[in-house]
C-alpha cells in the first residue's frame, strides 16, 4: 500500500511547452470569468431582480427598494410580489442583489477584454460600447455611495443655508449666546439616539458640561394634547418645555415602507445628566416639527431639537419669488420656478437665479432642482451632492458612438455580402 | 409591368383614402342643422383651444365609448347633435333625456340606477334621472376610500357621478369655455388666456350692461336649435364663426384643420389599409409559386409588389395623420400612451419597409402591416374620452426631451416588437407548415438579429437619455422607477439575444425564440408597470387592460413553449440541418 506522498509545491521544473496545471487553471478561470455564457446568465438575472424591484414598488417605497433589492450583495425576494396583493402568498428566497449582478457584470466584461482585447475597426464599437458600460457601472457604484441629497424648503423672502435629509434625524444642542451672528450646535446622529435606548448608555460630548441619555425614542410619532394619566405613565416623565402639555404618540413607520412617499416624524424624550452626580437635571420632549425646547441651566439657556438631518451648504439661498401656473380651466400645473438670490461671500458672489422644471441651479459640486411646493409661496428644492454626476453624461455618449458604429459596420458587411452573393 | 402594378394599387388606394374624406358619415342627416359647421368653432377645454366637435365627440366617447349615438328611435346621430341638445336643456329642451348615450355595465349599478340589463348596456339619463341623489350619496361614500383600495363597483359609481357633474357643467354652461379673452398683447402667444365660460359672459354683460358679442352670439345659436329653427341656427353659426375667425385666424384655422382631422378618421383608414397589405401578400406567398418553395420567397410576384407599393401609401396617410397630430399639439409624436401606440406602428412599418428593401421577400412588409395594424387597434382601444392632445404636466413639459428620450424608446418599442412579430412568425411557419427550406430559416433569423441590433441601439439610447433628463430634473441619473426599470429590461433582453447569438447558445430557432421574449418584455413594460401605480411616469390605471395584457404575455408564454418543441416534430424542410 502506498503512503501519501505529504503535498509539495508545484514542481519547478516542468517542461516550458506543457502549461503548469496552476497556468492550465488559472487559463480556465480567466475563460470562464470572460465567457459570453457568463454575460448572458449574468444578464438573465439582472432582469430577474430589477422586474422583482420593479413589483416591490407596489408595496415598498423607492428608498426601501433600492435598499433591499439594488444596492445590496444578497437580496431576499418576496415571492408575494409576483402576485395580486390579494392572494396573501407568502415566503421568500434568497437572489444575488444588483451590488453582486452588477459587480459580476464589471468583472466578467473586465475579463473578456483582457482575454480578447483586439484593436481592429471591426471591434472598436464593441471596445467603445463596453468601455462605456465599465463606466456606467461604476458611476452607480460612486451615486450609491457618494451622492448626498436633501431638501432646503423656502418661504418667499426667506433664506436658507442648509438641507434637510427626511430619512433621517438628529439631535441638536444649541447654544445661542456664543456669537450674535452665529450659532453654536453640537448634533447627535440617529443612531446614537437609538444606541442609547438599547445599551442604557448616556452619550457624552466634551464640549458639553452634561451628559444626554434618551428615555424614549419613537421612529414616527404623531403630538397630541393631554392624555389621561394612566397612557401618561407608561412615558418618562417631563420636567420641562413642551412636554407638560404635549404627548407623544407612537405611530407605525411610514418613510420607505410606503409609495406614498411621506416622511416620519421621529419623537425623543430625552434626559439631560449631571456630569458629576450622574442625576438627572430635566427631562424634555423633542421631536421633529416641535420648536426647539430651552433647556435652562442656571443662566445658561441651550435649545434642543430633534430635527430632520441636516447638512450646510457653502452658500446662502433666498425665495425671493416662486411661481406656479396652471393651464387654464384646469389644475394640471403648467410650470413652477423660483427666482433665487445666491449669496456666497467666500466666492464673491451675489447674483439672482431662476430655478425650474428641467433647469436646475449647479453651483460649487451641488446642485438646486426645482422639486415641489406648498401653498402658493413655499418652494422646495431638491439638493444633490453628486461628485459622479457628469460620468454618466460621457459614458452614455460612448455607449451610443460604439452602438453606432459597430452596427453600422455590421450593416453596410451583411448588405454587400448579400450584393455578392447575389451577383454570384 | 412591375411599375404598372405598383402605381395601379397606389391610385386605387389613394381614390379609396380620398372618398373616405368626402364621404357622409354613416349617420343620420339631422334635419338641415349644419352641425359641421358648428363644430368647427373653437372653444377652450382641458387646457387648450379646440373645435367644439372635439369636445363633443370625447364626451361622447367617455359615456358611451363611442363617437354617435342613438335617440329613443333607435336612429343614429352624430356627437354634435347630442352637445346641442345638451347646451340647450336650460332652454328648454329635453331631448337629451332621451338619448341613450350611458354606457353602464356594473350590474350593482344598474340595479341602484333601477334599470334593467339590455344588449348595448347604453341608456339615456330620462331613465334614472329620478335615482341620481342616491348614486350622489353612494358616490360621496366611495370618496371616503382611498383610491387604490375601491372596489370595482365603487369605481363605477365614482366614474357614473363623475359623468353627471360633467354633464351638469355643460348644462350650465360652465364649460367649455367659449368667450375668447381680452386679447390684450401678451395674453399668452396661443391666446388661450383669460377665456370665459358662457354663463360668465352673459352675467357680465348683464352687470356691466355692455353687450358681449361672443356671448350673445353663443347664446343665439343655441336659441335657433332649442326653437327647432335650422335655418336661424346656420346664419348664427355663420355669424359666429366669422366673428371668432376675424379675431382669432390661426386658432380658427386650427380648430377647422382638427374638426375636419376627427371626421377623416386616417388612423381608422390606414388600419384598414394594413390589413389588406398584409392579406396581398401572404396571398403572393401561396399562388401559384413554384415547389419548393412557396413560402416567402426572393421571386418578385405581382402580389407582392400591390402590398408593397400599398403599403407605402398606407404609411403615407399614417405619417399625414402623425404630423396634423403633431402640428395640432406643438409637440414631438409621443405625449401620452396613446400616441405612443400610433408611434410604435408607424416607426415599425417604417423598419419593416426598410427591411423589405434588404430582403424582398414580403417578410418586412408583412410583418410591418401587422405591427401597423395592431397597434392603431391598441390606440384605437386606449381612447376613452380623455382628450387624446391632453396638455403636459409640468414636468414633462419640455419638447427636447420628449423628441429625443421618449421617441428614442418608443422606436425601441418598435423595433423590438417587429423582431417579436418575426419570431413568432418563424416559430409559426416553421412548426406548422412545410415551407420554410434553410435558406429562408438562415435568412429569417438574420432579419431578427439585424433588427434586434436597431432596437438596442434605440432602447439604450432612449434610456440613458431619459437618465439624463431625470438628473436634469430632479437630480438622479438613474432613480429606479418602474418605467425606468421597464425600459432597462428591453435592453437586457435585447442584449440576452445578440449575446446567446454570439455565445452559440441561440441559433436561428433560439434567436425567435429570444425575439418572442422581447415581445412579452416590451408589452410588460409599456403597459404593465402603468398598472402598478406607481411612479413618476404612470400615465394611467386601466383594469380591463390587465385583462389584456396578461392574455398577450400568456399567447407568447405559449409561443415560447411550442418553439422550444423538438425540431423533428417541426413541419418544415429545414429541420434536417
Amino acid at each position: 500500500m502506498m503512503t501519501r506522498q505529504p503535498e509539495t509545491s508545484e514542481p519547478a521544473q516542468a517542461p516550458a511547452t506543457e502549461p503548469t496545471p496552476a497556468t492550465r487553471w488559472t487559463a480556465a478561470a480567466m475563460a470562464a470569468l470572460a465567457s459570453l455564457k457568463l454575460t448572458v446568465v449574468l444578464m438573465a438575472m439582472a432582469m430577474f431582480i430589477v422586474l422583482a424591484g420593479t413589483l416591490a414598488q407596489r408595496e415598498l417605497g423607492i428608498w426601501a427598494v433600492m435598499s433591499h433589492y439594488f444596492r445590496v450583495p444578497i437580496a431576499w425576494i418576496d415571492v408575494g410580489i409576483f402576485f395580486p396583493t390579494s392572494w396573501n402568498a407568502h415566503g421568500g428566497f434568497p437572489f444575488p442583489g444588483g451590488w453582486l449582478i452588477g459587480g459580476a457584470m464589471l468583472v466578467n466584461l473586465l475579463a473578456a477584454h483582457v482575454m480578447r482585447f483586439q484593436m481592429t475597426w471591426k471591434r472598436s464599437g464593441i471596445l467603445l460600447i463596453h468601455s462605456g458600460l465599465i463606466l456606467l457601472m461604476l458611476s452607480e457604484v460612486v451615486t450609491g455611495l457618494a451622492a448626498d441629497e436633501g431638501q432646503m424648503t423656502l418661504n418667499e423672502g426667506g433664506w436658507s443655508n442648509y438641507v434637510e435629509d427626511i430619512r433621517t434625524v438628529e439631535l441638536a444642542v444649541m447654544d445661542t449666546s456664543i456669537s450674535p451672528t452665529e450659532d453654536f450646535e453640537i448634533t447627535i446622529p440617529r443612531t446614537f439616539l437609538t444606541r442609547s435606548v438599547r445599551n442604557g448608555a448616556a452619550i457624552s460630548h466634551e464640549w458639553l458640561p452634561f451628559d444626554i441619555g434618551v428615555a424614549r425614542y419613537m421612529a414616527n410619532a404623531q403630538i397630541v394634547g393631554p392624555i389621561g394619566d394612566s397612557a401618561r405613565a407608561k412615558l418618562p416623565t417631563v420636567t420641562m418645555g413642551a412636554g407638560l402639555e404635549l404627548t407623544a404618540m407612537e405611530q407605525a413607520e411610514v418613510s420607505g415602507a410606503d409609495t406614498s412617499q411621506s416622511a416620519d416624524t421621529p419623537a425623543a424624550y430625552v434626559t439631560f445628566i449631571d456630569r458629576q452626580t450622574h442625576q438627572p437635571i430635566a427631562t424634555l420632549l423633542t421631536a421633529v416639527g416641535l420648536p426647539p425646547q430651552e433647556l435652562k441651566l442656571g443662566t445658561q439657556t441651550y435649545q434642543i431639537a430633534l430635527r430632520f438631518k441636516r447638512t450646510y451648504q457653502p452658500c446662502l439661498i433666498q425665495l425671493l419669488k416662486f411661481r406656479h401656473d396652471v393651464y387654464i380651466g384646469t389644475d394640471i400645473p403648467k410650470n413652477f420656478s423660483s427666482r433665487v438670490r445666491l449669496l456666497d461671500p467666500s466666492r464673491h458672489e451675489d447674483r439672482e437665479v431662476l430655478i425650474y422644471m428641467n433647469h436646475p441651479l449647479r453651483y460649487a459640486g451641488r446642485t438646486f432642482y426645482q422639486a415641489a411646493f406648498r401653498g402658493d409661496t413655499t418652494s422646495v428644492l431638491q439638493v444633490v451632492d453628486n461628485p459622479g454626476w457628469l460620468v454618466p453624461y460621457i459614458a452614455c455618449c460612448m455607449i451610443t458612438g460604439g452602438l453606432l458604429l459597430h452596427f453600422t459596420l455590421s450593416l453596410t458587411r451583411y448588405v454587400s455580402r448579400k450584393i455578392k452573393v447575389e451577383a454570384a | 409591368m412591375k411599375w404598372v402594378i405598383a402605381i395601379a394599387t397606389a391610385a386605387l388606394a389613394l381614390l379609396y383614402v380620398g372618398m373616405a374624406l368626402r364621404a357622409p358619415l354613416p349617420v343620420a342627416p339631422d334635419a338641415g342643422y349644419d352641425f359641421d359647421a358648428f363644430g368647427r368653432v373653437p372653444v377652450v377645454a382641458g387646457g387648450r383651444v379646440k373645435p367644439l366637435d372635439t369636445v363633443a365627440r370625447n364626451a361622447l366617447l367617455l359615456m358611451s365609448h363611442r363617437q354617435t349615438f342613438r335617440d329613443e328611435s333607435g336612429k343614429s346621430h352624430e356627437a354634435m347633435r347630442w352637445f346641442c341638445d345638451v347646451l340647450t336643456y336650460n332652454l328648454d329642451n329635453d331631448a337629451m333625456l332621451n338619448a341613450k348615450v350611458f354606457r353602464i355595465e356594473h350590474e350593482d349599478v344598474l340595479s341602484l340606477m333601477g334599470l334593467e340589463m339590455r344588449p348595448g348596456l347604453r341608456y339615456s339619463l330620462g331613465e334614472f334621472n329620478a335615482k341620481l341623489h342616491e348614486l350622489s350619496a353612494q358616490a360621496q361614500r366611495a370618496n371616503e376610500v382611498p383610491e387604490n383600495n375601491r372596489t370595482l363597483y365603487q369605481r363605477k359609481v365614482l366614474d357614473l357621478s363623475r359623468q353627471m357633474s360633467l354633464l351638469t357643467q355643460w348644462v350650465q354652461w360652465q364649460q367649455p369655455l367659449v368667450i375668447p379673452g381680452a386679447l390684450l398683447p401678451g395674453a399668452g402667444a396661443d391666446g388661450s388666456k383669460d377665456w370665459k365660460s358662457l354663463i360668465e359672459g352673459i352675467h357680465g354683460s348683464q352687470a356691466t350692461g355692455h353687450s358681449e358679442p361672443f356671448a350673445d352670439g353663443f347664446a343665439l345659436i343655441l336659441k335657433a336649435y332649442s326653437q327647432h329653427d335650422p335655418r336661424a341656427f346656420n346664419a348664427a353659426v355663420n355669424d359666429y364663426q366669422a366673428k371668432v375667425n376675424a379675431l382669432l385666424p390661426a386658432q380658427t384655422r386650427k380648430a377647422q384643420l382638427e374638426s375636419l382631422f376627427n371626421r377623416a378618421a386616417l388612423f381608422y383608414h390606414a388600419s384598414v389599409l394594413y390589413v389588406l397589405v398584409f392579406l396581398l401578400i401572404a396571398v403572393s406567398w401561396l399562388g401559384g409559386a413554384p415547389a419548393p418553395a412557396p413560402a416567402p420567397g426572393r421571386r418578385t410576384r405581382p402580389l407582392r409588389v400591390a402590398g408593397i407599393s400599398l403599403l407605402i401609401v398606407t404609411l403615407i396617410v399614417h405619417t399625414a395623420a402623425l404630423a396634423i397630430r403633431m402640428y395640432l399639439q406643438g409637440r414631438p409624436p409621443v405625449t401620452n400612451l396613446y400616441s405612443s401606440a400610433v408611434f410604435v406602428g408607424w416607426a415599425a412599418v417604417v423598419i419593416g419597409l426598410f427591411v423589405e428593401w434588404i430582403e424582398r421577400n414580403g417578410l418586412g412588409a408583412a410583418m410591418a402591416a401587422v405591427c401597423g395594424f395592431v397597434t392603431l387597434l391598441i390606440a384605437h382601444q386606449l381612447v376613452t374620452g380623455e382628450d387624446t392632445m391632453e396638455m403636459m404636466r409640468a414636468v414633462l413639459d419640455t419638447n427636447l426631451w420628449l423628441a429625443t428620450h421618449v421617441t428614442c424608446i418608443t422606436i425601441g418599442y418598435s423595433a423590438t416588437l417587429l423582431a417579436g412579430l418575426l419570431g413568432c412568425g418563424f416559430i409559426l411557419t416553421g412548426l406548422f407548415t412545410p415551407w420554410v427550406d434553410q435558406t429562408l430559416w438562415r435568412q429569417w433569423a438574420s432579419m431578427i438579429y439585424g433588427i434586434t441590433c436597431f432596437a438596442l441601439l434605440f432602447s439604450f439610447t432612449g434610456t440613458v437619455l431619459g437618465g439624463i433628463w431625470a438628473d436634469q430634473s430632479w437630480g438622479r441619473f438613474w432613480g429606479w422607477d418602474p418605467k425606468e426599470n421597464g425600459a432597462l429590461l428591453i435592453v437586457l433582453a435585447n442584449a440576452i439575444l445578440l449575446h446567446s447569438r454570439w455565445a452559440g447558445w441561440a441559433k436561428q430557432r433560439g434567436t425567435a425564440v429570444l425575439a418572442v421574449f422581447g415581445n412579452m418584455v416590451v408589452a410588460w413594460s409599456w403597459f404593465g408597470v402603468n398598472m402598478l401605480g406607481v411612479g413618476l411616469h404612470s400615465y394611467g390605471f386601466i383594469a380591463s387592460q390587465q385583462f389584456w395584457l396578461l392574455a398577450f404575455e400568456i399567447s407568447q408564454l405559449a409561443i415560447i413553449g411550442i418553439g422550444l418543441l423538438p425540431l423533428r416534430v417541426w413541419g418544415s424542410q429545414a429541420r434536417t440541418q
